[in-house]
């Protein structure tokens, strides 16, 4: 009953070369052209859907493609009476689209559009006092919410309303740790690196990274890379794109970065480009979409594998460090 | 989109396509339209359930439709019709899993429904879980489901434990079923004076366990990530192992290590049971919680104490003597509950025996190299580091820096310990990292020697508090970042480094002792004007 490793073959075929132009055309047009159905199908998810393109767009320094007027128009249709945004004009509040409308805001500067003191209030809200965080009103509990809490309030510069809530916070996400340090979505769920990424970020924005077992959790996240240099987000699993980041970030905030193999990893991403359309894939051959080329080109970034075509990306809240810098909003990082 | 191959269409049927598609969106639209000029009037009826149900059976993310039948749910008020609403809701949520097991909305909803209905069937939602998870044995949501199902409908731990047991015994390669152990089996049979919190009989048949499945499969990683774990004690105590004290112009400095990581808030001084004001600083960058600095005015009597959280750690720094020559306290001990070494030593012997049988697999390889470590690392050190530790980076060479971080970890723990405390030579070690246990190896050092190495930065050095020489030639260094750390020092030889750009070198500037520094053999020297440019860093040291 031997286990055969589940991964893809990168071929001379695949694209190895960073098609910086396209991705950017792809990201400009996206929605208007061939993809309108997948576009109007992925309604539920818009908001944060336009956080990942604009940020793509940002990491390669072509924002001002982008209409400032129009995002501007859409981000303050989306905030809702209780504070919170939602992922359309109509739809309900919830704390994913609430994080990807205060990011885009801090991209575009809207800070003073939209009602801040609201959604405060709304995220405040959402924190129990045991430190697990509701995704909205209807009571759903994950550490994603956990992070998006807490990036929300970093960035809006009002951690300080959440002070007496600090060490729940803290606690209950390390009650998430497992045995093999990584972190899952509630109490006693399996470890996978979009949730290690979310937990780590949530520690290292409210300073407390001192919790984490940085050699278990290293060792764990590097064996996430598989032979074709691709990583997958928990053992046995196949490789996919995303994880570039999940994975690459998580390791970046823990300073252990080097224990992977960056030339593979750099040409794994490189292979899930398409050449024609642009963008990337999940992996080499498939469809392309906003998600996986926004997580293709900030893993490019954090690997600094494309020299200066693309700008550095914050590991802890994925959106340009320049930016980060500019509105004075820190996370700790292990170098 | 994941794991949407892309394919080839002929014009024709890519017309075809979108002339569906269209229709599709179409009807979209019109049944949105309906449900929110619905939600407007605040018509949550049957209705609602029929248009959401309508978009969610393709589309189970669109969390606001969810929540519109939430609403609906919520104005039922007899019980009778409100637990048959219910049902319907389950079997509906159900079948947007088909379409989507991974839509965390249908996840939620059957979470939601199950506790709002009158009657809730706990053992049929139980008996769902382990259908599904025969299809797919790693879907998370329905793990998370089936552990929410277990803490409502109060399933024992027992029958959990039975039933990762019947799937690892399936497919050893369950890294689900393993990690959901590593929480039912401290809470089924807790001891917490045992390694792992699990009692000592439990904890030898997990071991059994385990090791069938990676003799059955020595390449699955889940069975050697679990075992890795019940090998590994946790260390419940804090241990403070290193307490330095002097005096600096006015001030007593302290620096303390710990065994394991602190945060500096929770740490102060008290003079006479009184708390003194101190402000601790962390030293380093990377083992940051680990060692701590503070300074206090030198205005104190007899002894000071140290405390964590309100809880003393050491009682008894003597003011006297830091004033005079120093106080140094030291003792390395983890805190943590070990296996015996008889234990280790029988698990040992079946590792090599596996490792006779399959000696190019590297999770054999890798465990063999830390139970080495954990028996006798000292006696082992020639087996470990010539023989294991090289194979290993042939066989793996994406993970090599972590192999080289290992190699280097046991060659300087090797080394320390035979040495002169105050005169530390390490060069020709290729050497990737200098971190090492305890710690505070390093600490006492004068001088250190790590020339010759393969350092690619500057990684421990804010445990060389004394030293006054540093050599470090001969290194891949691009920058010195961290020297700043190293406050006594006085002279450098950074000569044979990568060293390029002279701004890389403006830390310097922050080791107010330093007199000399060797750059010889760097690219820099091929910057114009590169001798003019050193000087704008500092006047006072001398580059060569």
């Amino acid at each position: 009953m031997g286990s055969v490793i589940k991964d893809v073959t990168i071929t001379d075929d695949h694209p190895s070369n960073f098609l910086k132009e396209k991705h950017s055309d792809y990201i400009e047009h996206y929605g208007s052209k061939h993809d309108v159905y997948e576009y109007k199908m992925s309604e539920y998810l818009r908001m944060c859907g336009l956080y990942w393109g604009l940020t793509a767009m940002d990491l390669l320094g072509n924002l001002n493609k982008m209409s400032r007027e129009d995002v501007k128009r859409f981000v303050l249709t989306c905030q809702n009476d209780d504070g919170g945004f939602g992922a359309c004009k109509d739809h309900d509040s919830h704390i994913l689209h609430t994080l990807s409308a205060i990011q885009i805001s801090m991209m575009y500067d809207l800070k003073d559009e939209i009602n801040v003191e609201k959604t405060v209030e709304y995220i405040c809200r959402l924190i129990q006092d045991d430190g697990s965080v509701m995704g909205d009103e209807w009571g759903e509990i994950d550490t994603r919410f956990n992070f998006c809490a807490v990036a929300s309030l970093a960035l809006l510069g009002c951690l300080n309303k959440i002070e007496s809530k600090k060490e729940a916070i803290i606690n209950y996400v390390l009650s998430c740790m497992n045995f093999d340090g990584g972190f899952g979505v509630r109490p006693g769920s399996e470890s996978h690196a979009g949730q290690i990424y979310c937990c780590l970020g949530c520690l290292s924005i409210l300073g407390a990274l001192e919790h984490v077992d940085r050699e278990s959790l290293g060792w764990w996240l590097a064996e996430r890379q598989l032979p074709s240099g691709g990583l997958n987000g928990r053992p046995e699993k196949l490789p996919d794109l995303c994880y570039s980041w999940w994975v690459v970030a998580s390791l970046k905030i823990i300073g252990k970065v080097q224990w992977i193999d960056k030339e593979k990893l750099t040409r794994f991403i490189l292979a899930c480009q398409d050449e024609e359309t642009g963008g990337f894939a999940d992996r080499p051959g498939d469809m392309v979409d906003p998600f996986h080329t926004l997580f293709g080109i900030a893993g490019l970034s954090l690997l600094k594998s494309t020299d200066n075509d693309v700008r550095d990306v914050n590991p802890v809240f994925c959106m340009s460090q320049d930016l980060l810098n500019n509105l004075g909003v820190k996370s700790s990082i292990i170098s | 989109m994941h794991g949407v191959l892309k394919v080839r269409t002929t014009a024709e049927q890519q017309e075809a396509k979108r002339i569906e598609r269209e229709k599709k969106l179409k009807k979209l639209d019109s049944i949105k339209a309906k449900i929110f000029e619905k939600k407007k009037n605040n018509e949550f009826d049957e209705e609602i359930l029929e248009l959401t149900g309508g978009i969610l059976s393709s589309i189970p993310d669109f969390l606001t439709l969810w929540n519109y039948r939430r609403k609906a749910i919520e104005k039922i008020e007899d019980k009778i019709e409100l637990q048959k609403l219910c049902e319907n809701e389950l079997r509906f949520a159900k079948s947007c899993l088909q379409v989507n097991p991974k839509s965390y909305g249908s996840w939620h909803h059957l979470c939601f429904v199950m506790k709002y209905m009158p009657n809730p069937d706990w053992k049929k939602e139980l008996d769902l879980c382990s259908l599904y998870l025969e299809y797919d044995e790693r879907n998370f949501h329905c793990w998370d489901y089936r552990r929410f199902v277990v803490k409502n409908g109060c399933v024992s731990a027992d029958d959990e434990i039975e039933f990762t047991s019947n799937k690892i015994a399936s497919n050893f390669s369950n890294y689900s079923s393993w990690q959901y152990r590593s929480r039912l089996l401290p809470e089924k049979y807790p001891d917490p004076s045992q390694s792992r919190g699990i009692q000592s009989d439990i904890l030898m048949s997990e071991l059994d366990l385990v090791q069938n499945a990676f003799f059955t499969d020595p390449n699955d990683q889940s069975a050697w990530f679990y075992y890795r774990w019940l090998l590994t004690p946790d260390s419940p105590t804090l241990k403070l192992n290193f307490l330095q004290s002097y005096k600096q112009g006015d001030n007593l400095v302290i620096i303390v290590i710990f065994s394991k990581p602190v945060n500096k808030n929770k740490l102060s001084l008290k003079n006479n049971d009184e708390l003194i004001n101190t402000n601790w600083i962390n030293i380093s960058q990377d083992d940051i919680f680990i060692i701590h600095k503070c300074q206090v005015n030198d205005i104190c009597m007899g002894n000071l104490s140290l405390y964590v959280d309100d809880q003393l750690q050491f009682s008894t720094i003597d003011v006297e003597k830091t004033r005079n020559d120093g106080f140094i306290f030291s003792e390395f001990t983890t805190g943590r509950i070990e296996l015996s070494v008889d234990i280790l030593k029988s698990q040992l012997e079946n590792i090599q025996q596996l490792h006779d049988m399959e000696e190019d697999n590297k999770w054999v390889l890798i465990t063999l190299i830390f139970l080495l470590m954990k028996i006798d690392q000292f006696n082992n050190y020639s087996e470990l580091v010539n023989e294991y530790l090289e194979k290993l980076l042939r066989l793996d060479p994406s993970r090599k820096r972590y192999y080289q971080d290992l190699r280097s970890k046991i060659i300087l723990e090797f080394y320390m310990k035979n040495y002169d405390i105050t005169d530390v030579n390490l060069s020709n070690k290729e050497l990737t990292s200098t971190k090492c246990n305890p710690i505070s190896s390093f600490l006492l050092a004068k001088n250190i020697d790590l020339s010759n190495n393969k350092l690619t930065s500057i990684d421990n050095s804010h445990f060389w508090q004394n030293a006054e020489k540093i050599n470090l030639s001969g290194n891949q260094l691009t920058n010195v970042t961290g020297i700043e750390h190293v406050l006594k020092l006085s002279q450098l030889d950074i000569s044979n480094n990568n060293i390029k750009d002279i701004d890389e070198l403006q830390n310097l500037k922050l080791c107010s002792n330093l007199s000399v520094v060797n750059l010889n053999g760097n690219p820099i020297q091929q910057v114009d004007n590169w001798q003019e440019l050193l000087k704008n860093i500092s006047s006072t040291i001398k580059f060569i």
